[in-house]
C-alpha cells in the first residue's frame, strides 16, 4: 500500500515541468527531514562483505559526497540506492516510508536516478533514444490503438531532450548517434539522463572522472540547480578538491564501514584522507629505491591506436615506477595495450635494453621481457575457472614449461609453488580454482605469473584495484623488490594517493598523448589534473 | 546514416549479380522467372524477418526449418487429412508456434540456458515430432483448398483484376508471397524503427546491462523476439507446404535455418546484436535466392551451388567490414591531432 | 532455479512415456496354429499396405502373425522385440532392417538359434537371412527406362530430378534408366560403375540425351525451385522429366503447374503418392514405377509359412525374393488406385482387430 502511494508520488512529477514537479515535492515531503534514510545496511557478496553496517542520510536540497578509496563500498552502496543490487541487511526509507528498492524501475518511480561510473549507454541509439530509453515518450494518438500500438514520439523527445542537453551544456543534436560522441560527451548525456526523469535524488558515480574543466564546472553548475530545486544529489567522487568545493556534507567509507562524516565546515582534504586511509598522506605508503641511468624501455614515437593523438615518446630506466596518469579514456590502457602488441599501433618503434623490438602479437612482447598485467583481472588476467599452478605457469608453457609440445606438469609445479611462497599468496590448495580467491590474492596470482618469466619492462593497468589495504601495500611491496632487481614499471593509475605517493616520475596522458611531465617536487593533485584536462585539439 | 550507405552497397551486389546473369542468359529476366525469383524471395524472406529480430538481441534461431516442417505437416494433416476446419486449424498453428517460440524465450531468460542449445533441441525435436505424429508420411491438400492456396498461387493485381487483364498484367503482377513480405516488412519496419518494444531490443542488443540499467524488462523483450521468430517460421511453414501443395516432414524446411540466417547476415544485422534494418534484410535474402537462380540459369554445375553461395557471402560481409573499418581510421584521424597525421604520413 | 530444472525433467520423461505407451498392445495369438513375426523399420502408412498382404497370406497359409512396427524406428526397439519373439518359440520372423550394422551379428545369433530369420524391404546383406524379400532399385531404373523409350519412340531430351545423387537408390534407379536406354543386356542386379552427373550425356549415340541430373540435397521446395529454372533455361528442348525419389515428381508437377506448362512436357515418376496417381489418372503423368508393400508383407509370410510347415519355401539360389515394382499406367491407374485404396482399408481393418495404434 504505502509502496504504491510512493511509486506515485515518484513518477507524476514526469509529465510536469520541473517547477511545479520540485513544489509538489515540497508539500509531499512529510519524514524528519529526509528524502533518503538508511539504515544498518550490510551487502555481501560471496566470499566478500562490501558493506557493514552502514548508515546513510540525505535531506532535501543537500549535496552528499561519498569518498573512499576503491573497494571501500561506495559504488556498492549507491547500487543497492539505485536499485541495481539488493542489501543483504537494512532498513531503507524514502521520504519516511520504509521501502525495499530491488529494481531499477522501482528505483525510478521513488525518484532515484543513478549515474552511473561506468557508461550504462547504448551505442547504436541516438542521444534521444538513449535519455529516454525504458521511459519513452508516445504517440499520443495512433487511430484509437494507442494503448497496443506503442509508438516512439520522436519530436517530443527530441526537443525535450535538447534542453536537457542545453542544462548539461552539450551543444550536440539529440539525434546523434551515441557511438559518435567523445567519452566526455557520454558522460554528460547519463547526466541529461538522470535529469530527465526530474529525480528527487540524483546519484553521481565518479561523474567527472572522463570530464574536461569547462565540462565539470558545467556539471557543478548543474548540480547547483539541482539543489536550488530541492534535489538532493549524492556525489562520489576521488578527486577531494571537487568535493570540498561541491559538497553540503562529506561521509567516509573504508573497507565496507563508515569511518566518518564531516559537515561542510570540517571539509578538508587532509581530514577526508585521514578518514579514509586511516592515518595521515605523510604516512601513505612511499617507495623508496634506486633508479639506475640505464633505459630498459624506450618508445619512440608511438601513435596510440583507437584514441590516436600526438606521437608519444618515452623512456623508463632501469628499476624506476613511472605512473600513468589521466582521466579515464586518455588512452593509458590503449596505449599499454598496443605496446603489449594487442592492438598495432599507427606509428613508432619500441626499444628493449635499447635493442628494437618489432611487437605484433603478446608472444613478442612476453620474448623480449615486457609483461602486462591487465586492468580487467577477470577478463584478460586470469583465467578464473582454472586452478593456480596453471594460471601461474599459464605464459611459460609455450617457451619453457614444455618439450615436444608436452607440458612439463612437475616443473610447472615447482615454478608455481616458487611463486606463492615468493608472493605469500593465502591459498588452502594449488589447485585451488582461482575464482575462489580474494582479489588481492588473485592479483597476486596474476603477478606470480609475469615474475616466474624474469620480466625486464612490467606494464602494470591500474594494479591495485579493487583490492583491499593489507593487499594494495604487499603489491606496493613487491613493487619496491622489483624496482630493486632493475625491472622497469610503466604503472597506470587512476587513484590520487597511489599516483602521488609511489611513482618515480608521473607522467600524464589526455586524448591519446602525452600532455606533460611532474618530478616529485612538482607533485600535486592540482598539477595533475590539469594536465590530465589539458586538451592538445585544434578546434 | 550507416544503414543507408549499407544497403545502397548491397544493392549494388544484388544488381551485379542480375546484371551479370542477364548477360549470360537474357531468359533470366523473363516474368516467368522474375516471378520466380520473387516468390522465393517473398517465402524465404519471412523466415529471415523472424530470425533478424532474435538476431538483434544477440539471439539465434535453429529451429526455424523444423518449425517449417512441424507447421507445414500439422497444417496439411489437420486440414485434408482430419477434416479440421480451416480456421480452426489456422488457429492453432499461430497458437502452437507463439508457444513454441514462448518456450525458447523463458528457457532462455529464465532456465539461462543458451539460445544456440535451446534451440538447437528445438531443431530435433521439432522435426521429430512431425514425423511421429503423420508416421513419415507425406501430407498434402489434394485439389482441394483453392481459397487458402491463393496466399501462395494467386498474383496481384493480375487475380483481382475485373475482368480479363491486359497482357502486361498478367506477365508483371506480384506473386502473393512476395506482397506478404512486403506488408510484414512494412510492419515489422514500424515496430522496429518507431515502437517502443523496437527501441528496447536495439538497446537490449546492443548493451543489455545498460538496458537493465534503465529499467527495461529484458526478458520480456527477448521472450518476445523468440515467439515472433517461431511465428514467422510457422507461417513460412504454411505457405511453403500450400505451395508445393505437398509436404515431407522428414525433408521438408531442412537447413532453412541457416538460410534465414544468411539473409540476414548478408541484409547487414550483425550476429552480435543491436543492429537490424528491415530492408537489408529483404535485399540479403533476394540475393541469396537471386544466387541460386543465377546458377541454375548460368549453368554452373549445381555440385558448386553451395560453394559459389558461401563464397559471394563471405566476399560481401568482408567487404563491408572493410569498408567499416576504414571509415572507422578516417573518422578517428579527422579528429586526431593533425600533426600526427603529418608525421605519420611521412614515417 | 534448480526447481525449474527438473520440472523440465520430469516433462521430458513424461513425454518420453507417453511415446512408448504408443508400442502397447500386444495382443495373445491364438495358440494352435503357428505363429510368425513381421516388423517395419517404423511406424509408417507404408507399412500398413503391408499389414493388408500380411493378413492375407496369414489366412492363407495357415499361420498367425505378430506385426510389430518400431515406434521410434530404433534399431534398439528391432531387438527387444526379436527376443521377445524367440522367447515365445515363433516359427520365423521377418524384418526390415533399420541399422544393417549395427543388427547384422545380433540377427546371425538369432538364425544361429535355428529360427528361420529373413528380411524384407530394407536388407542386412552381410547376415545369413534365409532371403532378402524386395526389389531391385537397378531393375525398377530398366522399368523406367523402357517407359522413356514408349514415351519418346523417336528420341528425345530429358531430365532426372532426384535428392542426392550420392544414395544407392538413385545411383541404381538412375543407371538403370541410361543402361536401358543405351540398349545393354538385360540385367537385374546394379553392375557397379555409375556414368558421371555431366550435362547433354548422349544416350543410345545421341538418340536421347539426358539434359542433367538436378539435386535437391533432399529438400522438396529446392526440388520445386530446380524444376522452374530447369523448365525455363531448357524449354525449347525439353520432352520429359522423371522424378526418382517420391517427393521429386511432385515438386516438378507443382512447379510445371504453376508455370502453366503441365502439358508441354512428359512427366515420368517414381512410388505412389497422391500427386502422382491423381497426375496418372488426369493424364499429365505418363507413368510410375510403384513399390508393393503388400508382396512384401505377402512373400514374407508365405515363405516362414511354408517352412513352418515344412514345406519348401522355393527360395532361389541368389537368396533374392523379387517384388518387381509395379508400373502404373493410365489403363491400370483405376484398377491399382482402387487396389491401393483395398490393402489400406484392409490393413487399418487388420491393425484395429490386432489392436495395434495406426500411423
Amino acid at each position: 500500500m504505502s509502496d504504491q502511494r510512493i511509486a506515485t508520488d515518484g513518477s507524476t512529477p514526469q509529465t510536469k515541468d520541473e517547477e511545479s514537479a520540485a513544489g509538489e515535492r515540497v508539500q509531499t515531503d512529510v519524514s524528519n527531514g529526509f528524502v533518503i534514510e538508511a539504515r544498518g545496511i550490510s551487502k555481501v557478496f560471496p566470499g566478500v562483505q562490501a558493506l557493514r553496517d552502514v548508515d546513510l542520510t540525505l535531506s532535501r536540497g543537500e549535496v552528499l559526497a561519498v569518498v573512499g578509496e576503491n573497494g571501500a563500498g561506495k559504488s556498492t552502496l549507491m547500487k543497492i540506492l539505485a536499485g541495481v543490487e539488493m542489501e543483504s541487511e537494512g532498513v531503507i526509507k524514502v521520504d519516511g516510508q520504509q521501502v525495499r528498492i530491488g529494481s531499477v524501475d522501482k528505483a525510478l518511480d521513488l525518484g532515484i536516478a543513478l549515474v552511473h561510473q561506468e557508461l550504462n549507454l547504448c551505442p547504436n541509439l541516438s542521444i534521444a533514444d538513449n535519455v529516454f530509453l525504458g521511459r519513452e515518450k508516445l504517440v499520443k494518438s495512433v487511430g484509437g490503438l494507442e494503448k497496443v500500438v506503442r509508438l516512439v514520439d520522436k519530436e517530443t523527445s527530441e526537443a525535450e531532450t535538447a534542453d536537457l542537453l542545453k542544462k548539461v551544456g552539450l551543444e550536440t543534436r539529440p539525434d546523434t548517434l551515441v557511438r559518435d560522441l567523445t567519452i566526455g560527451s557520454q558522460q554528460l548525456v547519463e547526466i541529461a539522463k538522470a535529469l530527465s526523469i526530474n529525480a528527487k535524488v540524483v546519484i553521481f558515480d565518479e561523474p567527472t572522472s572522463s570530464l574536461s574543466g569547462p565540462e565539470t564546472e558545467r556539471l557543478f553548475a548543474v548540480i547547483k540547480d539541482l539543489k536550488d530545486h530541492g534535489v538532493s544529489v549524492v556525489y562520489i567522487s576521488h578527486r577531494l578538491g571537487e568535493v570540498k568545493h561541491v559538497a553540503d556534507r562529506v561521509l567516509v567509507l573504508r573497507d565496507g564501514e563508515v569511518t566518518g562524516q564531516l559537515s561542510a565546515e570540517e571539509i578538508t582534504k587532509e581530514a577526508m584522507i585521514h578518514l579514509m586511509v586511516g592515518r595521515d598522506i605523510e604516512k601513505f605508503y612511499s617507495i623508496k629505491h634506486k633508479i639506475s641511468d640505464k633505459v630498459r624501455l624506450e618508445v619512440r614515437d608511438f601513435i596510440v591506436p583507437k584514441q590516436p593523438g600526438k606521437p608519444i615518446n618515452l623512456k623508463v630506466h632501469a628499476g624506476e615506477i613511472l605512473v600513468l596518469a589521466g582521466l579515464v579514456g586518455a588512452g593509458r590502457t590503449e596505449f599499454a595495450q598496443a605496446l603489449y602488441g594487442i592492438d598495432q599501433p599507427w606509428a613508432g618503434r619500441i626499444f628493449i635494453d635499447g635493442r628494437e623490438v618489432k611487437v605484433n602479437d603478446p608472444i613478442d612482447a612476453i620474448r623480449a621481457g615486457m609483461l602486462l598485467v591487465p586492468e580487467d583481472r577477470k577478463l584478460h588476467g586470469l583465467v578464473t575457472e582454472m586452478d593456480v599452478v596453471n594460471n601461474i605457469t599459464l605464459a611459460g608453457f609455450k617457451d619453457r614449461l614444455s618439450k615436444y609440445g608436452i607440458v612439463d606438469a612437475r616443473q610447472a609445479r615447482e615454478v608455481a609453488s616458487r611463486m606463492i611462497k615468493e608472493l605469500d599468496v593465502r591459498l588452502h590448495s594449488m589447485d585451488q580454482i582461482v575464482q575462489t580467491l580474494s582479489g588481492g590474492n588473485q592479483q597476486k596470482v596474476v603477478l606470480g605469473k609475469w615474475l616466474s618469466m624474469d620480466p625486464k619492462v612490467l606494464l602494470l593497468d591500474e594494479p591495485t584495484r579493487g583490492i583491499d589495504v593489507v593487499a594494495k601495500e604487499e603489491v606496493y611491496k613487491l613493487m619496491e623488490r622489483l624496482a630493486e632487481e632493475k625491472v622497469a614499471m610503466l604503472v597506470i593509475s587512476s587513484e590520487m594517493q597511489e599516483v602521488l605517493s609511489i611513482a618515480d616520475r608521473i607522467v600524464v596522458m589526455c586524448e591519446g598523448t602525452v600532455t606533460g611531465e611532474l618530478l616529485p617536487d612538482q607533485y600535486s593533485e592540482e598539477n595533475v589534473i590539469k594536465l590530465a584536462t589539458e586538451t592538445t585539439r585544434h578546434g | 546514416m550507416g544503414n543507408m550507405k549499407r544497403i545502397a552497397g548491397i544493392s549494388i551486389l544484388l544488381l551485379v549479380i542480375v546484371t551479370i546473369t542477364a548477360i549470360i542468359d537474357i531468359r533470366f529476366l523473363s516474368p516467368f522467372n522474375v516471378r520466380n525469383v520473387l516468390r522465393w524471395t517473398g517465402l524465404f524472406g519471412i523466415l529471415s524477418l523472424g530470425a533478424a529480430f532474435v538476431i538483434v538481441t544477440g539471439g539465434i534461431d535453429l529451429s526455424i526449418g523444423s518449425v517449417v516442417a512441424m507447421i507445414g505437416t500439422f497444417s496439411a494433416y489437420l486440414m485434408a487429412r482430419q477434416g479440421v476446419s480451416v480456421a480452426l486449424t489456422l488457429f492453432l498453428m499461430l497458437l502452437l508456434s507463439l508457444a513454441l517460440g514462448l518456450a525458447h524465450g523463458l528457457l532462455i531468460t529464465k532456465v539461462r540456458v543458451q539460445p544456440f542449445v535451446v534451440t538447437l533441441c528445438g531443431l530435433f525435436i521439432y522435426r521429430g515430432m512431425a514425423r511421429f505424429v503423420v508416421g513419415d508420411m507425406t501430407q498434402g491438400y489434394g485439389t482441394g483448398f483453392l481459397g487458402l492456396k491463393n496466399l501462395v498461387k494467386s498474383r496481384f493485381p493480375q487475380t483481382f483484376w475485373p475482368g480479363t487483364p491486359p497482357e502486361f498484367i498478367v506477365n508483371w503482377s506480384i506473386p502473393m508471397p512476395f506482397m506478404i513480405l512486403l506488408i510484414l516488412a512494412i510492419i515489422l519496419a514500424i515496430v522496429l524503427n518507431k515502437s517502443v518494444y523496437g527501441r528496447h531490443l536495439l538497446a537490449l542488443g546492443a548493451n543489455e546491462r545498460a538496458a537493465r540499467y534503465s529499467g527495461i524488462h529484458t526478458h520480456r523483450v527477448i521472450i518476445i523476439a523468440y515467439m515472433i521468430s517461431a511465428s514467422f517460421a510457422g507461417l513460412g511453414g504454411l505457405l511453403f507446404s500450400l505451395d508445393l501443395n505437398t509436404v515431407q516432414p522428414s525433408a521438408s524446411g531442412q537447413m532453412y535455418e541457416l538460410y534465414a540466417i544468411a539473409g540476414c547476415v548478408v541484409g547487414g544485422i550483425s550476429l552480435r546484436g543491436g543492429e537490424g534494418n528491415i530492408t537489408g534484410v529483404i535485399i540479403g535474402t533476394a540475393i541469396v535466392r537471386v544466387l541460386y537462380n543465377s546458377i541454375n540459369i548460368a549453368g554452373i554445375a549445381t555440385q558448386l551451388e553451395f560453394a559459389v553461395l558461401g563464397m559471394v557471402i563471405l566476399i560481401g560481409v568482408s567487404v563491408d567490414e572493410i569498408v567499416k573499418m576504414i571509415a572507422e581510421k578516417r573518422r578517428i584521424m579527422e579528429s586526431a591531432d593533425p600533426e600526427a597525421l603529418q608525421r605519420k604520413a611521412t614515417a | 532455479m534448480m526447481k525449474s530444472r527438473v520440472l523440465v525433467l520430469v516433462m521430458v520423461l513424461l513425454l518420453a512415456l507417453t511415446a512408448m505407451s504408443w508400442a502397447r498392445g500386444q495382443r495373445a495369438a491364438v495358440e494352435e496354429r503357428p505363429t510368425v513375426a513381421f516388423m517395419s523399420n517404423g511406424p509408417y502408412e507404408f507399412w500398413v499396405y503391408a499389414a493388408a498382404g500380411v493378413e492375407q497370406a496369414g489366412e492363407e497359409f495357415g499361420v498367425n502373425v505378430e506385426f510389430f512396427m518400431p515406434p521410434g524406428g530404433l534399431p534398439e526397439e528391432q531387438r527387444r522385440f526379436i527376443e521377445a519373439m524367440v522367447a515365445r518359440e515363433v516359427a520365423g520372423i521377418a524384418i526390415s532392417v533399420t541399422d544393417p550394422e549395427n543388427l547384422t551379428p545380433f540377427l546371425n545369433e538369432i538364425i544361429e538359434m535355428g529360427v528361420p530369420l529373413l528380411t524384407h524391404d530394407s536388407d542386412a546383406p552381410g547376415s545369413n537371412r534365409l532371403a532378402f524379400v524386395g526389389m531391385s532399385n537397378y531393375a525398377a531404373g530398366r522399368t523406367a527406362g523402357r517407359t522413356i523409350r514408349e514415351a519418346l519412340p523417336d528420341g528425345g531430351n530429358f531430365i532426372i530430378s532426384v535428392g542426392r545423387l550420392d544414395a544407392q537408390n538413385a545411383i541404381e534407379r538412375r543407371q538403370g534408366i541410361i543402361d536401358e536406354l543405351n540398349g545393354e543386356p538385360d540385367a537385374f542386379f546394379y553392375p557397379g560403375t555409375m556414368t558421371p552427373d555431366r550435362p547433354d550425356i548422349p544416350i543410345a549415340g545421341g538418340k536421347w540425351t539426358l539434359i542433367d541430373t538436378i539435386v535437391d540435397a533432399g529438400d522438396p521446395i529446392r526440388a520445386k525451385s530446380n524444376a522452374e529454372d530447369a523448365i525455363l533455361r531448357h524449354s525449347e528442348r525439353l520432352d520429359l522429366m522423371i522424378g526418382l525419389w517420391s517427393y521429386s515428381t511432385p515438386a516438378i508437377i507443382s512447379a510445371a503447374q504453376d508455370a502453366g506448362v503441365i502439358d508441354d512436357f512428359i512427366i515420368v515418376a517414381f512410388d505412389q503418392e497422391e500427386e502422382v496417381l491423381q497426375g496418372i489418372k488426369d493424364g499429365y503423368v505418363f507413368a510410375s514405377m510403384a513399390q508393393d508393400p503388400f508382396m512384401y508383407g505377402y512373400r514374407s509370410v508365405e515363405v516362414l509359412a511354408k517352412i513352418a510347415h515344412g514345406q519348401d519355401p522355393g527360395i532361389p539360389d541368389n537368396k533374392f525374393i523379387d517384388v518387381p515394382a509395379p508400373r502404373i499406367t493410365r489403363e491400370n491407374i483405376d484398377e491399382v488406385w482402387g487396389m491401393f485404396r483395398q490393402q489400406l482399408s484392409d490393413g487399418r481393418q487388420f491393425l484395429d482387430d490386432m489392436g495395434i495404434d495406426q500411423p
